[in-house]
């Protein structure tokens, strides 16, 4: 077999595992979030489609936005309606070629793994803006706006609380800083910079509480205000691959990845392989930012800012300084 | 009170804020999280029922008299004049001892509004609101109710509110 086939081979598997991924985990996370909502309101959730928890809700969800009918408005700017939701969407897989599964569980273990993430993500802003503007609609417009404005300003803080566990590491790879982490999570060490970069994360995300762009109570429904159908079920598996690929990134930065708690010992470490430690993170991250989704009122946009650019900076920043300031005492401690 | 965001503010109020903040941030997931935890209160209704009450005022029915079988009403049109909608229809009838009786007494339950006039109008005690709440119908003739229907027997004073612990359903809680 040639070398090119072997390769190409390589990259077509790859690719439809984690886009199988990505899709496996929107049809769970639907039903999961919808269950978990549910069941902090005191209600039960969907139960009816597929008994008994109602598990085959997300596939309804699935056939219903299958067959509807492929809508576009009249006076939409075409290109960029039809756009965008693959604007969208790509970055939100693209993401994924970094994230470590497992020791050997990669897809290209790149050496500046993070700094890609960071900018694969921010692509995200420019699909939100390509929705609102194209649809012509004034609420999709402000929608636009807000979520530019809160994309900008919390990326910054995302990027800063990134740096603590690169400076503990020493390396930008993902699989790197996971392996660094094998004697201590860099929660331990980095609690500050894992809740400035879980809050930006969940501003970049769109979520409650700075569902702001989204907000459906102000705006109907948002930037993809004018979108139906498929089209609109793009952004939102972009939303919840975004969702997973956050706590992906948090799991694998400052929870260990997919290490096992370094104080098990070394017996009951080989017990569990690493690719269900990092899932069990990983959804376990995701089911608290639902949670927080389902416990906190939306911020208002001058708060949302102020929290970004006069809080959540000065602090990720003083977080670079303490961790500049403890490395010594760290490495003196042998901690890392 | 939480203060509001001022300009002018000492590091000390920032601190005490953001401590009253974090404090409230805590406590509401507290509070989720107790309620992740607790038993959904939906009722699921064709599989499970709910027990209404007996003093539930859901729809006006028509008393039988407990001694005489006989319904109360004596078809005074009081009812079908005070009806809001205007959806009771009564056709008079009278008994050879010339005492008048409803032949025919319809009410539209699709266009009843459960207001309970009919039953404050009555100055015979024949109508009473009543806990049945299963209306369903396969068509819309269904839901004209006619005399057959509507005849209830209410039985004697009710009962009063049961302070069993736990619920206020007769069949407790859902499970």
């Amino acid at each position: 077999m040639p070398a090119w086939l072997v390769t190409l081979g390589w990259a077509v598997l790859k690719a439809s595992l984690i886009l199988g991924f990505v899709l496996f985990n929107a049809l769970f996370l639907v039903w999961w979030e919808r269950k978990f909502a549910a069941r902090i309101q005191s209600r039960v959730g969907p139960q009816r489609t597929g008994r008994p928890f109602g598990y085959l809700q997300s596939m309804a969800d699935v056939f219903k936005l299958l067959s509807k009918e492929d809508v576009v408005p009249a006076r939409v700017d075409r290109w960029m309606y039809v756009l965008a939701p693959i604007v969208i969407f790509v970055p939100a897989v693209l993401v994924y070629v970094v994230v470590p599964f497992g020791p050997n569980l990669i897809v290209q273990d790149l050496n500046i793994g993070i700094l890609y993430v960071a900018a694969v993500t921010s692509f995200t802003m420019i699909a939100i803006v390509m929705a609102g503007w194209a649809a012509n609609n004034k609420y999709s417009v402000v929608s636009a706006m807000r979520a530019a404005a809160q994309l900008v300003a919390y990326e910054v803080p995302l990027v800063l609380a990134v740096i603590g566990p690169v400076m503990l590491a020493g390396t930008l790879s993902l699989q790197g800083i996971v392996r660094a982490q094998e004697g201590l999570w860099y929660i331990v060490v980095q609690p500050l910079g894992f809740l400035v970069f879980l809050t930006a994360g969940m501003a970049e995300l769109n979520r409650a509480p700075f569902d702001l762009s989204e907000a459906e109570s102000e705006l109907v429904a948002g930037y993809n205000i004018e979108y139906s159908g498929m089209r609109w079920s793009f952004f939102f598996l972009a939303e919840f691959s975004n969702l997973v690929a956050v706590s992906a990134i948090a799991t694998t930065l400052f929870l260990g990845g997919w290490q096992a708690p370094w104080f098990l010992p070394a017996a009951v470490k080989g017990l569990i392989p690493p690719v269900v430690w990092f899932l069990a993170k990983t959804y376990f991250l995701v089911t608290v930012i639902m949670w927080i989704r389902w416990t906190l009122p939306r911020v208002r946009i001058d708060q949302l800012l102020d929290f970004g650019w006069k809080f959540l900076l000065p602090v990720s920043l003083a977080n670079i300084a303490l961790t500049g300031l403890l490395f010594p005492v760290l490495v003196r401690l042998g901690w890392i | 009170m939480e203060a509001a965001v001022t300009r002018n503010r000492s590091f000390r109020d920032f601190l005490i804020y953001l401590y009253r903040a974090a404090r409230a941030i805590v406590l509401g997931h507290a509070v989720t999280l107790k309620h992740l935890f607790r038993r959904p209160v939906t009722i699921r209704y064709p599989e499970e029922e709910y027990h209404a009450t007996p003093w539930h005022r859901t729809y006006p029915a028509l008393v039988i008299d407990e001694a005489t079988r006989e319904l109360k009403c004596t078809a005074c049109m009081s009812c079908e004049r005070a009806c809001p909608p205007g959806i009771i229809a009564i056709e008079r009838a009278q008994g050879e001892d010339k005492k008048t009786y409803p032949g025919e007494f319809w009410i539209d339950m699709l266009r009843c509004m459960e207001c309970g006039i009919c039953v404050e109008v009555c100055p015979f005690d024949a109508l009473e609101m009543v806990p049945e709440y299963k209306m369903t119908a396969y068509h819309p003739d269904d839901g004209i109710f006619d005399k057959e229907r509507l005849a209830v027997v209410v039985r004697g004073p009710k009962t009063p509110w049961p302070r069993r612990k736990g619920s206020y359903l007769e069949g407790g809680w859902p499970t």
